[in-house]
């Protein structure tokens, strides 16, 4: 587990760097099951999910995590047995499929990875899916609605199929950190002191997933979370109910630190970010990775899942 | 417990040399940016000129020959650990030849996508 973890973060700081040499540590994206990666075929997805069911739940952890990161923690178990997955598929009857992925790659290209990834899954899973909720933690959240715009362009099947997308401390606005990293590396480059050179050179070598989360680049070719009048520069994906999970380091919501800060990593989205009638909730006193695996949290998505089944 | 596969002890050995080599090589610039500061000051003392063009010299030499020294270890410890991984990633070969079934402890229901051939416990 530790190991695994071990190389999960050294991707996300490294994982382009990794791939790009060929490294043996660079995770290739693919689902997995039982902390091993499950084949795309028919038999393995049947041995995995004895009883498939016409709805999926897919996760997508964030940087530097893997699929561990859902494991509701007081569990202590090695694999995440009980997690959103499980208890929606207990609940609701969603088969859940955990991703795990280079999280030091080009969100776009993870994006697209993801959008292939599920046309093989729909290609091989042994019922008919009827409906798929996509649930990402932080950057996960990012790859999602990548892998939407590239699934649409596509014309892949399994884009239709989305009801819900979760989005859990994602930061659409992009992350604070890697603003303050960017700016920092610039003024550590602008010192004419080879020391200070040094230690800037050192920071830049963080991955392009990291970098892509400063202005939360979802696409190649958009540089920008927004676009040249504030809208979205990659719309949501419109067929799909949209919910922001987003968490604060205090108990007031309004306080300077939840406003500077918000769950330790990422603050609250701009309202303009988000097409009207995106659902947002926020937790108070929620840090950043607790988003993932807390069962206040839980009890709001299953609140979402059941409102939107009886709409349906 | 959790394991490494070869491939990624691979990788990570790698990792390490790749960046021990890029650190000595980084750190050996910034040391010869801020040694020559004082010597390009003190050559411009005509006087005393000749002999701070030989000591830098000297110190340019001896600090080259550190960080030189630095990298050839560097190297020759990557060597030595690509042989004891190939060793026993031959030795993982000739036991898995012999022995049906995958590696201790996993579970073959779930063969791995692209599959390293042998676990190292670590």
């Amino acid at each position: 587990m530790w190991t695994d973890l071990g190389i999960s973060v050294l991707n996300g700081m490294f994982g382009d760097y990794l791939r790009d040499r060929g490294n043996g540590l660079a995770i290739d994206m693919a689902f997995y099951h039982r902390n091993r990666p499950l084949p795309l075929t028919a038999e393995s997805l049947y041995q995995a999910h004895p009883h498939p069911t016409t709805k999926l739940c897919i996760l997508l952890h964030g940087l530097g995590c893997n699929e561990g990161v859902w494991a509701f923690r007081d569990a202590a178990q090695r694999y995440p047995e009980t997690s959103y997955g499980t208890l929606l598929q207990k609940e609701f009857g969603y088969t859940p499929f955990y991703v795990r992925y280079n999280t030091g790659l080009p969100i776009a290209e993870n994006g697209k990875g993801l959008a292939a990834l599920l046309d093989e899954l729909l290609a091989c899973y042994p019922v008919g899916i009827a409906e798929i909720v996509l649930i990402g933690h932080s950057m996960g959240g990012l790859v999602l609605r990548s892998a939407c715009h590239y699934g649409t362009q596509r014309q892949s099947p399994w884009v239709g199929k989305v009801g819900q997308a979760f989005y859990l401390g994602t930061p659409h606005d992009g992350a604070d950190l890697e603003k303050l990293g960017h700016v920092a590396t610039a003024v550590l480059h602008a010192v004419p002191n080879p020391i200070t050179r040094l230690i800037g050179t050192i920071l830049n070598q963080r991955s392009q997933g990291v970098k892509d989360l400063r202005s939360g680049r979802l696409l190649d070719d958009a540089p920008d979370t927004l676009g040249p009048n504030g809208e979205p520069a990659v719309p949501w994906l419109a067929s799909a109910h949209h919910y922001l999970i987003v968490g604060t380091l205090t108990r007031d919501s309004q306080h300077v630190a939840a406003r500077l800060f918000g769950d330790a990593l990422v603050r609250p989205p701009q309202e303009n970010t988000f097409k009207p009638g995106v659902n947002v909730k926020l937790f108070r006193r929620m840090h950043h990775l607790k988003l993932a695996h807390d069962p206040r949290v839980y009890r709001q998505i299953k609140r979402w899942c059941g409102s939107d089944l009886k709409r349906s | 417990m959790s394991r490494l596969s070869l491939q990624q002890a691979r990788g990570l050995k790698d990792l390490i040399q790749e960046t021990v080599e890029a650190g000595a090589s980084a750190i050996e610039k910034v040391h010869q940016d801020i040694a020559c500061q004082p010597f390009a000051v003190l050559k411009k003392i005509n006087v005393i000129a000749v002999p701070v063009q030989a000591i830098e010299t000297v110190h340019q030499t001896i600090t080259g020959g550190v960080y030189t020294s630095v990298r050839t270890v560097n190297r020759i410890a990557g060597v030595l650990a690509t042989q004891v991984l190939n060793r026993l990633e031959e030795h993982g070969d000739t036991a898995e030849g012999s022995q049906a079934g995958g590696p201790a402890g996993e579970d073959p229901q779930y063969p791995a996508v692209n599959a390293p051939r042998r676990r190292l416990s670590e």
